[in-house]
């Protein structure tokens, strides 16, 4: 046993565990994703919720000799790399020992420490934001019988430059890493270092690609269906919701300026909507919306859609406000074809899910018991919709990089 | 030359690469409006110096010069609010004459068209008691507004746009299409032009049709009218 192991085994004793009882209801996502989050808004895995951890893995942080626990706060702001929170660390340690944080496998309910197989992962990724001190000789990766690091400055981490900088371990390539014994992923260890710099979109990947699914689902009872549909009723109203939402499924992790788009592929730019099949010079507009949850929702959001006066002529949730708010959830849908440049068709990126317009994306780490699977509302104005014709559109979602 | 390729396949990767698409989905979106949608359409004739009501399409025989030889378009002093709601595909207005019908006072019957190249037109306003022939008739325009027009300018010559000569089913090339579409689910038909393609005013429920008529050799004491205009509305 190396001076290290030996030191982080004592300092157990004075452990301070901010995870509470993982929830065994909770899926293994580490058997299951290709990309398995730890701190990332957008992929399931041990996601946060306000220091919880779930999925049978609890989080820790520690301070070694004399030193001062390092300080590891979740902070929101727009600086975020990913979603719009990040962990903002500071150590204070003028002193040898070793003080550090990590994630513990644990088992269920009796949050036992346990060994977990993480071999079907290859890489250990995320970013550092170096602030103050310096942070090249910062250790990080696993642990099995003993920690398994490497420093920071071997991965990379230029300390003068104060900005987002990708680290990506390859946890094969730790020196006598046994990957099917893993205590404590993500360890990130110091000694004798004051120093401030922050975290953000870490997480286990395997080398294989996963996947990014859409599933239909029926708004009345969620069960799986083929077609957006609308009830014949709907001739001559305004706005109203399709009776199907579009269930998103993100497990495939290529890049990190990934996107969502949305929009319809009828093959011309006016073609923006539902189109009558007879006649597709009439063309009935379409909207969108997106939500970590399904709606209507406890946070009084809704499926009822209005339009606001000029010059916006912006989509809000009636519902929840009866009058033009500043808030347009709503999206008028795009064609392919219109090659938009901007974001109005992005439902879902790197920066969260786009929960309104002008630049509002949300991350969901929120959603760590239910799941991250945000969900697709689909809308339509029928106002000048014609008795006597079917109208149809083809609706896509592609996961890209721009 | 080799350089100059080089440089043109990196141009190409990287634009490859700065736009990857790396999953899709597509789902179909329908909806089917088998038995909906209304056709509704009303035309009320109203005087245009007071609003108040008219039974008939009357001209201003004042108005009208006695024995010119050239063509006066005129305008009636008579207009007609249309009131339509057309919520259905295949809903529509057509207006047309029947001057041939039997079915009415013979006065202004027509019983021999006029020529046009080689279509024969029974259209317009036809000379009393002439049962028409070349000479024997008065074209008829018409206009749809949007809003009322005090002053409107039916002359299909000088200020052609937007107006729509008269066309009678016994025309020689009549058909029911555009040219003789008055409304339909987008609306008031404003023009139509040479390929039959139509133009809608900005939709709304009501329209003002205005009528105007061309006069020439007009021979004092006689009168010129028609029996029937049609609107027919076509719900299938």
């Amino acid at each position: 046993m190396n001076k290290k192991t030996k030191i982080i085994l004592s300092a157990v004793v004075y452990l301070f565990m901010l995870a509470v009882v993982a929830d065994n209801s909770f899926a293994d996502n580490l058997a299951d994703k290709y990309v398995y989050s730890l701190f990332n808004e957008n992929f399931n895995g041990a996601t946060q919720e306000a220091g919880t951890v779930y999925d049978n893995i609890k989080y820790n942080v520690w301070n070694g000799g004399g030193n001062s626990r390092p300080a590891v706060d979740i902070v929101a702001d727009s600086t975020a790399k990913e979603g719009n929170k990040y962990y903002s660390c500071s150590i204070s340690s003028t002193t040898n020992g070793w003080s550090g944080f990590c994630y513990t496998f644990v088992t269920g309910s009796s949050n036992v420490e346990t060994r977990r197989d993480i071999s079907a992962f290859s890489t250990l990724e995320f970013y550092i934001r170096p602030k103050t001190g310096d942070v090249s000789n910062i250790q990080v990766g696993v642990t099995d019988s003993a920690d398994r690091t490497v420093s920071l400055s071997s991965l990379g981490v230029n300390n003068s430059s104060h900005t987002w900088q990708k680290c990506t371990i390859n946890l094969t390539g730790l020196p006598s890493v046994n990957l099917i014994n893993i205590k404590n992923t993500f360890l990130f260890i110091t000694s004798n270092l004051t120093a401030t710099f922050d975290l953000d979109s870490i997480v286990l990947k395997r080398s294989s690609s996963g996947s990014f699914d859409a599933a239909l689902k029926n708004i009345s009872d969620s069960s799986s269906t083929t077609k957006i549909t609308w009830d014949e009723t709907v001739l001559g109203s305004s706005w109203t919701a399709a009776n199907q939402y579009i269930e998103l499924s993100l497990d495939k992790f290529e890049s990190d300026t990934w996107k969502i788009k949305i929009y319809t592929n009828n093959g011309s730019a006016s073609k923006n909507g539902l189109v009558a099949v007879t006649d597709e010079t009439k063309i009935i507009p379409m909207c969108w919306r997106i939500s970590k949850n399904t709606l209507p929702n406890s946070d009084g959001d809704t499926l009822q859609i209005a339009q606001s006066g000029a010059p916006n002529y912006a989509l809000y949730d009636k519902g929840k406000s009866a009058t033009d708010p500043s808030y347009y959830p709503w999206f008028y849908m795009v064609d392919f074809a219109e090659h938009e440049s901007g974001d109005y068709d992005v439902a879902w990126s790197y920066k969260g899910f786009h929960a309104a317009k002008d630049e509002n994306y949300w991350g969901m780490m929120d959603m760590s018991k239910e799941g991250i699977y945000p969900k697709v509302y689909l809308g339509a104005d029928f106002t000048n919709a014609l008795g006597g014709l079917t109208y149809r559109a083809n609706v896509k979602l592609e996961l890209f990089n721009e | 030359m080799k350089k100059i390729l080089s440089l043109l396949l990196l141009f190409g990767c990287i634009v490859l690469m700065s736009n990857s698409v790396f999953a899709a989905t597509e789902f179909t979106a329908e909806v089917s409006f088998t038995s909906g949608g209304e056709v509704s359409f009303d035309a009320v004739l109203k005087k245009r110096a007071d609003n108040t009501s008219a039974t008939a399409i009357t001209w201003d025989a004042g108005d009208i010069s006695i024995g010119s030889s050239s063509v006066e378009w005129k305008a009636a002093t008579v207009y007609a609010v249309l009131t339509s709601t057309i919520t259905k595909a295949s809903g529509k207005v057509y207006l047309y004459q029947n001057n041939k019908s039997t079915s009415t006072a013979v006065k202004y019957q027509a019983t021999t068209p006029r020529y046009e190249t080689t279509n024969q037109i029974y259209s317009g306003l036809v000379k009393g008691n002439s049962g028409g022939g070349d000479g024997n008739y008065a074209p008829m325009t018409f206009m749809v507004s949007t809003v009322t027009v005090a002053t409107p300018d039916i002359n299909p010559v000088t200020s052609e746009y937007g107006k729509r000569y008269f066309i009678d089913q016994d025309n020689s090339n009549f058909v029911k299409d555009g040219y003789c579409t008055v409304v339909d689910s987008q609306g008031y038909i404003n023009a139509v032009d040479g390929s039959g393609n139509v133009q809608h005013l900005a939709k709304q429920t009501t329209g003002y049709m205005y009528f105007g008529a061309g006069f020439q050799n007009i021979i004092a004491g006689t009168s010129y009218g028609t029996n029937n205009i049609k609107f027919e509305i076509v719900t299938e």
